[in-house]
């Protein structure tokens, strides 16, 4: 494997300014030459993707193997773009929150989230303190929902569909829909609620929510120990301890954030470092790990679950009174209004930075230019960086691990 | 391994089921009223002491950053700060140099997003403004007191042509590829500048003003 | 030692068909009762709507089978593709013919029993590999690779293991086999210690011969999706799934043989102790392929040939020494 160990890519060494010398001992290749590569001759090209068991969505990878060992990998996003951003600048602001819940499909609330604070910082509009308390539960929550999922399908990507693996996944599935049945409780919907609006949330907490949050809250945390029965064994930590490692500096130039960033041990959560909604009011513990690799990010993820059931049960037990929107319910589709100004929010989804930028313009009753910043996307452009080297095994594992949603990704 | 075949939607040991009857809520038109803000936020502070002083604490850091920052552009770069616009306008040839210079001198390690973004030439008060391209650069700092690093810079539609910052973050090569495919800008310096969403063939750059929903290109369309 | 039916070739016949019958209907309700366990397992119902308690879905599911369309890939080798699916179900039963039943049945009472069962159960690398092979798929092939490698690697330690009741009993013969241990003691138990160890190693590489979680990486669907089987459709593919349950079973049914006694018991008649036995493996086979995840293939190759190769061949001279001093 000597030639894949080549760490001054073309695309260094030819860059316009004075070439930055690599300040790590070793980076996989991602423009490698394959012809550079001694066993060329016996490379198999096998395209995993876009319709594959394992590849959360349709995400395409073309893999060159020797044997079993993956020399490059070549990913191929875009099978789900659907060209969002164009479409958010055909409509009003009012109208691009249900747009947007189909973005991240698998954490809706933090995108409607994300797109309307972003609007509220241009309007100037202020959001009650109930709103903010209520968007902060719902985002906890929807973290848990999210989290869950993960859990379920990369236990799925290890032991098949057809084993250990599927038990893990329903009853992770079992416990996401006590949160999915709490949202529909609240909003009526089980996926794209289209409850955040300009100013503040559509839906209030209904009479006796509390103790059906509690309840959920309670049973899920029960059986976090279930997972942990489950998946703490030899065979798990042999197949994640190790593998997919990130080091800290290529997780910062790839821009990964959330909890990929945090397992590769930097202690950054916006949640905590940038306070939006009542983050400030809150003591949020941030999850790290040194370890980089895939187990690292199993145990960072997992013990985020903790920590949002914890926080979902401090915002639970502490609504304020007041109203729930500052604005008057919508009674047109113009009835926001932003002639110019540019802005940039982010906020932490349960991926990572979720940010808008967002630019006002033109008659100011659609957005001039709206560009999304998916989490998942800076997540896949890792794959050729951290296949290399592995086998199709870890290949899979390394890409559940990521926690791609590709609906986010390509929009 | 007794079921009953008339129930099949029954859900697993009842457990789950008891836990959350869906119906529980049903017809409560009540909303939860919730106590008086003062009383919540108080108990707040009890029960997370150190949230207040911390997130009193992120804040002074982040002005402390943001004035950095501004005086470092102003000073190497001759640019005021432009906070309704998101951030200041740099000239296009030293893109590179700002970004670099962001990431090793101040901290900005972080690579968050790029966006850019078409104006078809247009008449203002002071006379015409040609078609040119937006690019918004938003760089990051880590940890406590984090604050993003907004800039912006102008190219020329005829041209088109930006640094790419591909040398300093590898994360900008997906990015830079997405804003070539949808809007046309080339990055001088992109080691595999390809489209990323849509297919190579497809003709055209759908985020450009000019571009219309309906064009046709078979056989997506 | 009169068989119940004096004719060798009429025996070979009769307890032959008899066998097959019995295991194929069997094997149906076995994935019956494998869905069931999973539903269990994971909270679910599992099938519920053909009969009582889905008691008929394996019926369904034949008929389901049979009317599929039946898909051979153009690149295929046509001839190999259709040659590998009935190859490999007839390898899994054709390991059955030696299995003592009860005293007195079985459909071929070899002398190389032991030897043969394991040859059989050696060769399904083979007609799998020449599946993966024949698909013209790169996943099958990868498969079929795998298959190969695993195959070959776990025969090794299976064998050796299955050595250790040979030695003490001085037979190949499994009838012999288990009428020692229905005289003396199950083989389990004796020679103390190193008779547990060679069991559990024997039932674990059986696992791993016969692909079942955690040793399934051949089939391995997050990563290949369906390993060699892939391009299979209809009723091929359900002769794969179906020589996967019967390879199982048979292989539970050896285990019980060579070391807890086969059909020897108190009380009830021997072949129901035969029948319980292998269920009860058959009980633990299932319970872990729907608990635990999957290995990868090196760390498969690890575990074989740096832990089950020395161990088992320390468990054969064991046994050796064993006999020796204590006779």
């Amino acid at each position: 494997m000597a030639s894949t160990a080549a760490v001054s890519s073309k695309a260094r060494a030819s860059s316009t300014e004075a070439s930055l010398t690599p300040t790590r001992a070793f980076v996989p290749d991602p423009y490698l030459d394959l012809a550079t590569y001694a066993a060329a001759a016996d490379l198999l090209t096998l395209s995993l993707g876009p319709q594959h068991p394992s590849t959360h969505g349709v995400f395409r990878v073309v893999l060159y193997l020797d044997g079993e060992l993956i020399v490059k990998a070549v990913p191929h996003v875009g099978y789900l773009h659907r060209g969002v951003e164009k479409l958010c600048e055909k409509l009003s602001y009012s109208n691009v929150t249900p747009i947007l819940d189909k973005n991240d499909y698998v954490a809706p609330m933090c995108n409607e989230q994300a797109a309307n604070m972003v609007f509220e910082q241009l309007l100037g509009v202020e959001v009650p303190l109930r709103a903010k308390f209520v968007r902060t539960l719902l985002a906890e929550l929807q973290r848990i929902a999210s989290h869950l999922l993960w859990l379920g399908t990369f236990a799925m990507d290890l032991g098949g569909a057809l084993g250990g693996g599927t038990s893990v996944f329903m009853y992770c599935f079992r416990e996401r829909e006590l949160i999915l049945d709490l949202f529909e409780e609240l909003t009526g919907c089980r996926f794209h609620y289209n409850t955040h609006c300009i100013g503040g949330n559509r839906h209030d907490i209904p009479a006796g929510y509390p103790a059906l949050v509690h309840q959920s809250l309670d049973l899920i945390e029960a059986r976090l120990l279930e997972y942990l029965g489950m998946l703490e064994h030899p065979i798990f930590r042999d197949r994640t301890r190790g593998v997919g490692t990130v080091d800290a500096e290529l997780a910062l130039e790839l821009g990964l954030t959330g909890p990929l960033l945090r397992a590769s041990g930097i202690d950054h959560d916006l949640r905590r470092d940038a306070p939006y909604h009542v983050y400030d009011l809150l003591d949020v513990n941030v999850i790290c790990d040194d370890g980089g690799d895939c187990y690292a990010r199993y145990k960072v993820r997992l013990q985020e679950i903790a920590e949002s059931i914890r926080l979902s049960r401090l915002l639970i037990d502490n609504l304020p009174a007041g109203p729930i929107c500052s604005t008057k319910p919508l009674s047109g589709v113009t009835q926001f209004k932003i002639t110019s100004g540019q802005a940039y929010v982010a906020i932490e989804s349960p991926r990572g930075e979720l940010g808008t930028w967002l630019i006002a313009g033109g008659k100011g009753m659609n957005p001039y230019r709206m560009k999304l910043r998916p989490p998942s996307l800076h997540a896949l452009a890792a794959v050729p960086y951290l296949f290399p080297r592995h086998t199709l095994s870890d290949a899979v594992a390394i890409l559940g691990s990521l926690d791609p949603i590709m609906g986010e990704a390509d929009r | 391994m007794s079921d009953e075949p008339s129930a099949p939607v029954a859900a697993d040991g009842g457990a789950a089921a008891a836990a959350a009857p869906p119906s529980l809520l049903q017809g409560a038109a009540a909303i939860e009223p919730g106590e008086a803000s003062e009383v919540v936020l108080a108990r707040l502070a009890q029960a997370c002491p150190s949230a207040l002083a911390r997130a009193a604490e992120q804040t002074s850091k982040r002005a402390a950053r943001a004035q950095a920052l501004e005086g470092f552009l102003r000073e190497r770069f001759g640019v005021e700060p432009d906070p309704s616009n998101g951030g200041p306008l740099v000239p296009a040839e030293r893109h590179f140099e700002l970004a670099r210079a962001l990431k090793e001198e101040l901290g900005y390690k972080l690579y968050v997003t790029v966006c850019a973004s078409h104006w078809p030439a247009q008449k203002t008060k002071t006379g015409e403004d040609p078609e040119h391209f937006e690019l918004a650069t938003v760089l990051r700092t880590l940890g406590s007191g984090t604050h993003q690093a907004c800039w912006r810079v102008r190219i020329a539609a005829d041209v088109a042509v930006v640094d790419s910052l591909v040398p300093l973050f590898a994360g900008a090569d997906w990015q830079e590829r997405e804003q070539f495919d949808l809007l046309g800008v080339r990055f001088r310096g992109h080691p595999d500048l390809r489209r990323l969403m849509l297919p190579d063939e497809w003709e055209g750059h759908p985020l450009r003003k000019d571009y219309a929903i309906d064009t046709r290109c078979v056989p997506w369309r | 030692m009169g068989h119940l039916i004096a004719n060798a070739w009429l025996r070979g016949l009769v307890h032959g068909a008899l066998l097959i019958t019995v295991l194929m209907t069997a094997v149906a309700w076995i994935s019956w009762f494998e869905r069931k366990f999973a539903a269990r397992v994971q909270s679910r119902l599992g099938p519920t709507m053909v009969g009582p308690a889905g008691l008929l879905q394996p019926i369904a599911d034949a008929f389901k089978m049979f009317q599929k369309e039946d898909i051979i890939p153009r690149g295929a080798d046509s001839l190999l593709f259709r040659l590998a699916p009935p190859l490999t179900l007839f390898l899994s039963l054709a390991t059955a013919a030696v299995l003592p039943i009860m005293p007195g049945m079985l459909a071929s009472d070899l002398d190389i029993g032991v030897l043969y069962a394991l040859a059989f159960s050696g060769l399904l690398a083979f007609p799998i590999w020449v599946a993966g092979w024949s698909s013209a798929n790169k996943y099958a092939l990868l498969g079929g690779m795998r298959m190969v490698a695993q195959g070959i690697s776990y025969e090794i330690p299976m064998v050796l293991c299955a050595l250790v009741p040979v030695v003490v009993t001085g037979s190949l013969s499994l009838s012999e086999i288990v009428k020692y241990q229905a005289a003396h003691h199950w083989l389990v138990f004796w020679p103390p210690g190193i008779g547990v160890i060679a069991f559990v190693l024997f039932f674990t590489t059986a696992l791993a011969e016969s692909n079942r979680i955690p040793f399934d990486i051949p089939e391995a669907e997050s990563e290949l999706v369906a390993g060699p089987t892939t391009e299979y459709t209809a009723i091929r593919f359900g002769l794969f799934a179906s020589a996967e349950y019967a390879h199982s079973v048979v292989s539970c049914a050896l285990a019980s043989a060579l070391f807890l006694g086969g059909w020897d018991g108190p009380v009830l008649p021997p072949s129901v102790w035969m029948l319980l036995k292998t269920a009860a493996l058959f009980v633990i086979v299932t319970w872990v392929r729907w608990s635990l995840l999957r290995l990868r293939s090196d760390q498969l190759m690890a575990l074989c040939w740096k832990y089950l190769v020395p161990v088992s061949l320390a468990l054969v001279l064991g046994a050796g020494a064993w006999v020796y001093v204590v006779g």
